[in-house]
């Protein structure tokens, strides 16, 4: 059996009955994505990420990507094979648009595929997900010639794509890079500059790999607003798509990393040989910041995935140790025989903390993904724009709350196994040590909660945050009818929430930032809690509901209701205890000297 | 061969590939034998026409390992069996048959049917395109009728009779000669 097992129950049940898949399937061409066609499409991706992808892990992290001395990277055994029956299978190119010759799903179906990936195996899962950013570079920004000679592809996964905005003195801050782009006679350009944190930056999974690399022009304005973005090719592609000379760009050397370690972390030196790394402008000069903020939404969400699948992943194996490992008698229990460790309460707080996090994660994650269908596909411009703004609010709260609960979850994991969780052997601490990439990449979660006070609250006056409170609520009186105490608990954590939304829009309205900025982390953690809150009381009614028309399977069904009733009893109330954290101000943090630390 | 209702396997192999689908959904063959369903699958397969059939070496309910060997023998051509390895040229099938020793190489000129064993080939993934151009393949479902297939079971059940239990093994106590017995027990069992 597989280390992985694809949760397919509780993704159909989260799909449909607390997502509304059906109401995507009706947008503008999604019919193909009916409730039942995707059943099956996931059922096969699943046993595909599972038997194909999940077997790698172990290896993956063990070995690790390697330097050779040629300056070749050499990935862990396997990942070639599984590369191209990866690339064959169609998965990778299933949720993006037919014209640009993918399988035209919708993204709400999109991000199952990817959360199956990533469970299966996070390091290797980042290659095909760079690739898919540099390809909605290329759709949005990119010029015929370019998205003739490279999308195709990147679409199929003949090719891979990487993003190289890093430098040694620009991280959080991008507008501090250096790598400079000259432009030539004949309208190409030739880049100079060393990028870090390259991301699959090469390999030997394919012929080619085609960088997407953020530089500066002669004479551009500084910061963020002077920069371009360039796509830089590995190998030249001549003009009829055939592979001609080696770019003048090359891997330094990788990071050794905590985790991800079938995934390399390059250095790239662009125009190490003098005659500068051969270069093409996507759009126009000086608009590449803009460029990628368009593409941020989608690769935040897309972390955010990660935060559940290390979560869901731990949780799998910390499930079966529970359930076989012996220690102990449990209370009342047979004093002869040692129990499974399942059956001590401690222990089952433990799992059930992992499996209500991971469900209220896959339930936020999904919805998002809704909104991000709507926000492409809705009929009018007024609803697109509306879903945006749900978009633009929440991916900060998915991206940041998602990935902490990722390291959470997955330190849970190694508790479960007791000291053989922290030998490696048992395989819970790589899932610990590749969750830990996730809170930092893709924006630091500092970064995501700053993004989330100072640029999201305060859009259209902070009605779209305050709207989005309103449609929570509005689950809080059907879930009265079948669980009283559940809903007052809702009610309690939506209202305290607003409490905190309203101090901080309004300290953000005083002009006082810096307190805004102190309470942005908890706050960030108080909205995710709730909403993960709402997301469950949704599950649990959604449930009872079916038991009672005596749909679905009833045993599955008790234990979503369980799930659900365990966060709202157990773990949204810790959403109320961050109110204090939040409104305090930033003087108990900037008082004591920076010395005096 | 089996209920039209539950169509699962069908569409993972349309999926996989094929390109259409024959169902023979009869309550008549509940309880078949391997001759009755080695004649229902040999009429099916007249009925669309053939170069070459593949088929399983046996199912893993009746283990009866004939009914390729019998569709052969309705539809008149050579049966190919226990390959391990396949390949068609022109007009000619070649397959490994799998021996005790290693294999036979045994060829016949098509039309043929070709048994295969089981674990030698890693049947590829569907695909995505595959499972949406799935939807779209023709699935016909026939009944034993139209087949023009009369329901006739000719396998008797006689009795059925747990697997003897396991007895204690024999323990020789070695006095000197204990190898001389085991020798002796060998050759009883015509082990040696």
């Amino acid at each position: 059996m597989s280390e992985y097992q694809p949760p397919l129950e509780d993704i159909d049940f989260a799909l449909n009955q607390v997502t509304d898949l059906a109401s995507v399937a009706k947008l503008e061409g999604f019919q193909h994505a009916d409730p039942d066609t995707v059943r099956d499409i996931l059922a096969e991706a699943g046993r595909f990420f599972s038997e194909v992808i999940a077997p790698l892990n172990r290896v993956g992290d063990r070995q690790g990507s390697r330097l050779t001395e040629d300056g070749v990277v050499v990935t862990p055994d396997g990942f070639k094979d599984a590369y191209h029956k990866f690339v064959e299978s169609g998965w990778g190119a299933a949720h993006i648009p037919e014209e640009y010759g993918g399988g035209g799903l919708p993204y709400t179906v999109g991000i199952v595929l990817q959360e199956m990936f990533k469970t299966a195996n996070m390091a290797f899962s980042l290659c095909p997900m760079l690739t898919q950013a540099a390809i909605e570079a290329l759709i949005r920004h990119g010029d015929d010639t370019q998205r003739g000679l490279y999308l195709e592809k990147l679409v199929t996964g003949e090719w891979t794509g990487t993003m190289c905005l890093t430098e040694p003195h620009a991280g959080s801050d991008v507008g501090a890079l250096s790598t400079r782009a000259e432009r030539q006679p004949d309208g190409t350009y030739r880049l100079f500059g060393q990028k870090i944190f390259i991301t699959w930056g090469d390999h030997d999974l394919t012929d080619n790999v085609i960088h997407l690399v953020l530089a500066r022009t002669p004479g551009s304005a500084p910061g963020t607003k002077g920069i371009s973005m360039f796509l830089v090719p590995k190998v030249l592609v001549e003009a009829d798509g055939s592979l001609g000379r080696r770019n003048d760009l090359r891997v330094v050397s990788l990071e050794h990393k905590l985790g991800i370690h079938a995934s390399p972390t390059c250095v790239i030196s662009f125009g190490d040989a003098g005659e500068g790394a051969v270069g093409y402008l996507i759009g126009e000069e000086q608009r590449g910041m803009r460029y990628m903020f368009t593409m941020m939404n989608t690769a935040r969400i897309g972390v955010g995935i990660e935060g559940l699948a290390m979560g869901e992943r731990a949780y799998q194996l910390a499930l079966g140790y529970a359930r076989e490992r012996r220690q102990g008698r449990p209370v009342g229990g047979d004093p002869t025989v040692q129990s499974p460790i399942i059956e001590h309460p401690d222990v089952r707080r433990m799992l059930l903390t992992m499996r209500s996090y991971n469900e209220a994660m896959r339930r936020l994650l999904y919805v998002v993904a809704r909104h991000v269908d709507f926000e492409r596909r809705a009929e009018t411009a007024e609803e697109r724009e509306r879903h945006g703004k749900v978009v633009a609010l929440l991916t900060p709260v998915t991206k940041a709350w998602c990935t902490d609960l990722g390291v959470e979850l997955s330190s849970i994991g190694i508790q479960v196994h007791g000291g053989m969780g922290y030998v490696e052997e048992t395989g819970a601490a790589q899932h610990y040590r590749d969750a830990r990439i996730a809170p930092i990449y893709e924006g630091t979660n500092g970064i995501q909660a700053i993004d989330l006070v100072l640029r999201k609250l305060p859009l259209d006056e902070g009605r779209v945050v305050h709207g989005f409170i309103a449609e929570m609520r509005s689950v809080a009186e059907p879930l009265a009818t079948v669980d009283s105490k559940a809903a007052a608990r809702l009610t309690e954590a939506l209202d305290a929430l607003a409490a905190s939304t309203d101090w901080l829009l309004g300290r953000l309205a005083g002009g006082s930032y810096n307190d805004a900025l102190a309470g942005a982390t908890p706050y960030l953690t108080q909205f995710g809690t709730v909403t993960g809150g709402w997301l469950m009381a949704r599950s649990l009614l959604a449930a009872h509901r079916m038991l009672e028309a005596g749909e679905g399977d009833a045993r599955f069904l008790r234990s979503k209701i369980s799930s659900a009733s365990f966060y709202l009893d157990q773990l949204l109330p810790r959403a109320n205890g961050l109110v204090p954290a939040v409104t305090a101000g930033a003087e108990p943090l900037m008082s004591l000297p920076a010395g005096d630390f | 061969m089996g209920p039209a209702g539950n169509l699962q396997g069908i569409r993972q192999a349309l999926a996989m590939g094929a390109d259409k689908a024959v169902v023979i959904d009869d309550p008549s063959l509940r309880g078949s034998d391997a001759l009755l369903t080695a004649r229902v699958l040999a009429e099916a397969i007249r009925r669309e026409g053939f170069d070459l059939v593949i088929a399983g070496t046996e199912s893993t309910d009746g283990y009866s390992g004939v009914v390729p060997q019998m569709v052969a023998e309705l539809l008149d051509v050579p049966a190919l069996t226990y390959a391990t390895k396949l390949e068609v040229s022109g007009e000619e099938a070649t397959i490994h048959r799998q021996t005790d020793l290693g294999y036979d190489e045994v060829r016949a000129s098509l039309p043929v049917v070709v048994s295969v064993t089981a674990g030698v080939v890693e049947p590829r993934y569907p695909t995505f395109k595959g499972i949406m151009e799935a939807k779209k393949k023709p699935v016909e479902t026939l009944t034993l009728s139209e087949l023009g297939v009369e329901p006739k079971v000719e396998q008797v059940v006689v009795g059925v009779e747990p697997a003897p239990e396991r007895t204690a093994g024999e323990i020789v106590e070695d006095d000197g000669t204990a190898h001389l017995k085991i020798v002796a027990k060998l050759e009883e069992l015509k082990v040696i």
